[in-house]
């Protein structure tokens, strides 16, 4: 069964809204649609389909294209953000902090679980975020993140270990 | 996209220095992927040292963040006799998967408890229970179970693969292609089964207490399935709140009902709602009530008044329309009470049948209005006391009238009870009961067979005398002067002092929705009506229309009260309205037909560009040639003049031509002092003080004193409502303008524009004066203008002016162009065209009043074919 761009956007489909959604990050957000930005990868994946090589790698393609459009995005957006008062205060969504094992979290719906892990990430230092973001969101391996990083494979799984710590404590997990 | 496989022998990690490296190492592996994070939970439950909730916390984030992302790195391969081939979707408790049974050779679909709870006894006691409930139920709309296990740590069951996708994605596309999810008829036709799933549900004693677009599935055929009974709780436990133990909110609270967001005991009705509000979604693609933070939408359950059908879907069938309405409503008691009842209506709905309960009745919304009102409900009592009066005045009159009449009269009244009260249920039992005595019309929304045959009956048995009496005791008012008057046995003057207090109640209120339900409270007493309605359009309300076809209901008292209206004609709240009520209703009374067409008429002619939004009815532009052709076809042939509307839209005219002429001669002060002097007491003498005709006091202050700053005043020296002063300004415009005039008058209309900058309309008349004045921010005006009104044709044409101005004669000729284009009377149009290229003429240079010419007699030239642009337009 040949693997068609369709099929492969709607396996990955979750993973590149999440990577859209906390690249983004909340000013972007607030001037634009995740969902948009999605669609829009989604017309691009169809037209650069045959430039991916392996069927395998499709989904790691897609998260390269997803994160590409973003960049551009903020890139062309810097200018306009830095006139636009809004930039000041993107919107603060009120939902609860969730609550242990029986609060809101278990049960909010996925946008709000994005929501909630895009604000939890915003409090985690850089590094943390960025290791949370490029391992689990994006979906690299350790040694590729290691090399980005400059830190040997051991030392981004204890930095993710530590990530963890800080996401489960603003997640009060 | 799992993380690669860990290589071995890569550098030794490093060594633990402290508690927080330990708890490290054990994730380590987890992380790396060589130990599953399943064994690594089942170790630390046992554990509960700190280091074990620190490490049960990383993992959960882990969790979190896999499910984020619907990760699939954590999928098992297979569970019990299922074959696990992918992910189907993930929910609150957990994971579906697609399974495959091999020795059935069939797909089935997989819900998995998530990990994390599966060591819950709470979430596992949940889970099963959710398996439970759905396999008490056989339905042809609920998604069957078909077995239930658990296997390697995991509690699963099994339930038919629906091949399909869920409502909420369903609903997703759609608004993604902008479009409406289902077709009105279509989705009371699908929901009808899935309506009668949940009354079978109910029937087992069984909520559902989630119901919304993600948990019905559409199958590729279109029949919808209800499924996840992850919420479901046995009927006779439904006390339990649906909050969960962090107080945190179970279930999607879009879908909630008032009572769900509460945490108050739910009701078969409960589910009703949230199914309602998913039919809503599903027809309309938005939601009924919508809030944007999770307490705005709170709020906006338990506070809220949902909007209805039409307003997002336009024609929607009325009957659906209302079977939303008596879903959603507020008060559980008020709904459906059985899914299968709905279910029948839902069905006749798509078979183009009747349905049985077409809307709450009026005197229900109104009666739920009046709890929450003290000044209504006070007025309520009122009559209820009433009718305690009632029936004592039918005591007194056993003494002196004799045995036996009386005791007809209490047959009747008995009767009577019975056949209202049933009817409208007990609330407004007594005070229809008492209208009924009082012979005074009720007009029930619908007007009931048994209702009307009991108004009958009191009208035709009760003698004049008695009604005269009952009439007058109705007026028990806590006002001291008409409980006087009524022991002095003026009732009838008692009677008017009544209308006067709620009149006076509407004058004193802001609330527009108070002040039409006290309107139409009004209405139900059936006197007093038309200074009721004229107060209420005085407010110049955007529910008028409301007041307006209440009075279209048979046997109100319409012409008077279609005078007063005119009163106020200038509203164009008023105009959409009445253009509404001659566009829907059956106009089956000639005398009612020609007022409105007087109305129309009158409209039409004093309000050129009346800005009423035709467009709710699908009407086009430009209005003003709508309501003429309503006019005309109601009235037969246009009147003569402006008189049978009465004074005060003949009020409006004078105004207009006194306005006009002073305006002319502003240079002559004695003319101007004489006009203005005609104009004050023609105010005075026929302008209620709250109408928006007191804008006309402005013009006369503009008159006086035509350099003076600031706001427009009224009598006591306070600023008139935004709106007013607006109004004044277009009335302004629309009388001659003057260069002169408006250069001074300009600045003055700058300053109330930049104090009320959102005033829808400004920009249309801040546009305009620019132009004629010829400033400089005229053709950014207009262009602001023309962005806002989306292709209105007289936006086109005011740009086309402005174009002119600019000397860009190609553009203006393109605007001129578009405009006939998109208007329907194009000559009128056209003639505007030539109108407006004529004038502009003498200010232009001399080039382009050239090509102004040119493009007047293209124009005109286009008159003479009948304005048929198709053919060839100017080039």
């Amino acid at each position: 069964m040949t693997l068609t761009p369709e099929v492969a956007f709607e396996q990955h489909r979750e993973r590149l809204l999440s990577v859209i959604y906390l690249r983004m990050g909340p000013n972007l957000r607030v001037r634009m649609d995740p969902e948009d930005v999605l669609q829009e990868v989604a017309i691009e994946a169809v037209h650069s389909w045959q430039t991916l090589s392996d069927p395998q790698n499709a989904g790691a393609w897609l998260v390269t294209l997803a994160r590409r459009k973003v960049a551009r995005i903020l890139r062309d957006q810097l200018g306009v953000a830095a006139r636009d008062p809004r930039r000041e205060h993107a919107i603060k969504t009120d939902l609860p902090m969730p609550d242990r094992r029986s609060g809101p979290v278990t049960h909010a719906d996925r946008k709000d679980r994005l929501e909630l892990l895009a604000q939890a990430l915003e409090r985690l230092s850089d590094d943390h975020r960025e290791v949370v973001l490029l391992m689990k969101i994006e979906g690299l391996s350790a040694k590729e993140i290691g090399e980005r990083m400059g830190r040997s494979e051991n030392a981004i799984h204890l930095l993710l270990s530590r990530a963890l710590k800080r996401l489960a404590e603003e997640l009060k997990l | 996209m799992k993380p690669t496989p860990p290589t071995p022998n890569e550098q030794p990690a490093p060594r633990p220095a402290d508690p927080d490296d330990a708890a490290d190492l054990r994730l380590l592996d987890v992380l790396r992927g060589s130990s599953s994070g399943a064994d690594l939970r089942r170790e630390l439950q046992a554990e509960r040292t700190e280091q074990a909730s620190d490490l049960l916390g990383r993992l959960n984030a882990l969790d979190f963040v896999h499910q984020v992302v619907g990760d699939t790195a954590d999928i098992p391969q297979r569970l019990g006799d299922y074959e696990i081939k992918g992910l189907l979707g993930r929910g609150g408790m957990g994971t579906v998967y697609l399974g495959w049974q091999a020795e059935l050779e069939r797909e089935v679909a997989l819900k998995v408890l998530s990990p994390h709870y599966t060591a819950d006894p709470t979430m596992r006691k949940r889970f099963r229970a959710e398996a439970r409930a759905t396999a008490a139920l056989h339905h042809r709309h609920i998604v069957p179970i078909y077995d239930y296990g658990e296997s390697q740590g995991r509690l699963y069951f099994a339930m038919e693969r629906v091949d399909g996708m869920s409502l909420d994605k369903h609903i997703g596309a759609a608004r993604r292609q902008r479009r409406r999810p289902l077709e009105p008829l279509e989705a009371a036709r699908r929901f009808a089964g899935v309506a009668d799933a949940l009354g079978l549900a109910h029937r087992r004693r069984l909520l559902h207490r989630d119901v919304k677009p993600g948990n019905i599935l559409v199958g590729n055929d279109g029949t919808m399935a209800l499924t996840d009974f992850g919420l479901a709780k046995a009927l006779d436990h439904a006390s339990m709140h649906l909050t969960s133990k962090g107080g945190g909110f179970l279930g999607t609270l879009h879908y909630a009902s008032p009572e769900q967001a509460l945490g108050v005991e739910l009701t078969p009705a409960s589910d009703l709602y949230s199914l309602g509000v998913t039919i809503f979604e599903a027809v309309a693609g938005e939601l009924p009530l919508h809030g944007k933070t999770t307490e705005a939408q709170l709020q906006a359950i338990l506070h809220g008044t949902p909007r209805r059908l039409r307003e997002c879907v336009p024609k929607p069938p009325r009957d659906l329309e209302a079977v939303l309405d008596k879903l959603l409503s507020r008060e559980p008691r008020d709904r459906y009470q059985d899914g299968e009842e709905l279910a029948r209506d839902l069905q006749r709905i798509a078979d183009g049948e009747p349905v049985h309960i077409r809307r709450q009745p009026l005197h229900v919304r109104l009666w739920r209005r009046a709890r929450k009102n003290p000044v209504l409900a006070g007025a309520i009592a009122a009559a209820i006391v009433l009718l305690l009066v009632t029936v004592s005045l039918v005591t007194v009159l056993r003494r002196e009238k004799g045995q036996s009449l009386v005791s007809r009269h209490q047959n009747n009244l008995v009767a009577i009870a019975k056949d209202v009260g049933s009817e409208l249920g007990s609330p407004w039992g007594p005070p229809a009961l008492m209208f009924a005595l009082c012979g005074v019309e009720l007009p029930v929304v619908p007007p009931s067979e048994a209702v009307l045959a009991a108004l009958d009956r009191a009208e035709r048995e009760l003698a004049d005398e008695q009604v005269g009496a009952m009439r007058s005791a109705y007026v028990v008012d806590p006002q001291p002067t008409a409980s006087a008057l009524l022991r002095e046995g003026r009732g009838y003057e008692a009677l008017q002092l009544y209308d006067r207090a709620i009149a006076d109640a509407l004058a004193a209120r802001t609330d527009r929705d108070l002040a039409v339900d006290l309107l139409l409270y009004g209405l139900y007493l059936g006197r007093g009506t038309a200074n009721l309605t004229a107060t209420v359009a005085r407010l110049n309300d955007a529910r008028t229309d409301l007041a307006l076809a209440s009075f279209l209901r048979p046997g109100a008292i319409f012409p008077r009260v279609m005078t007063d209206v005119l009163d106020v004609a200038q509203s164009s709240d008023v105009a959409t309205a009445a253009a509404r009520l001659a566009h829907d209703l059956e106009l089956a009374s000639p005398e009612r037909a020609r007022v409105v067409g007087l109305l129309l008429w009158n409209l039409a002619r004093l309000r050129p560009a009346a800005k009423c939004n035709l467009m709710d009815f699908g009407l086009p532009f430009p209005k003003r040639r709508l309501l003429h052709e309503l006019a005309e076809r109601l009235l037969g042939e246009p009147p003569t003049d402006l008189a049978p509307c009465g004074a005060p839209t003949g009020l409006a005219g004078d105004l207009a031509v006194m306005a006009g002429e002073a305006l002319q001669r502003l240079a002559e002060p004695a003319v101007l002092r004489d006009l203005a002097e005609a104009l004050r007491r023609r105010i005075d003498r026929s302008v209620h003080p709250e109408s928006p005709l007191q804008g006309w006091r402005s013009v006369l202050q503009l008159l006086e004193t035509p350099t003076q700053r600031g706001p427009l005043l009224d009598r006591e020296g306070k600023p008139l409502p935004p709106r007013v002063q607006l109004a004044t300004w277009e009335d302004l415009l629309r009388l001659s303008p003057r260069r002169q005039t408006l250069a001074v008058w300009l600045p003055r209309f700058e300053e109330l524009r930049r104090q009320y900058p959102s005033l829808s309309g400004m920009l249309r008349t801040a546009a305009q004066l620019h132009q004629l004045a010829g400033t400089e921010s005229a053709a950014a005006l207009t262009q602001a203008w023309f962005v806002e009104a989306e292709g209105d044709p007289e936006a086109q044409l005011w740009r086309m002016r402005a174009s002119l101005r600019r000397g860009a004669i190609e553009e203006a000729r393109d605007d001129a162009m578009i405009a006939v284009q998109e208007s329907v009377d194009r000559r009128e149009t056209i003639d505007q065209i030539v109108h407006a290229c004529q004038e502009l003429g003498p200010e232009l240079e001399p080039g382009i009043a050239e090509g102004a010419q040119v493009l007047a007699q293209l124009f005109r030239s286009l008159l003479g074919t009948g304005g048929g642009l198709e053919v060839g337009g100017p080039r």
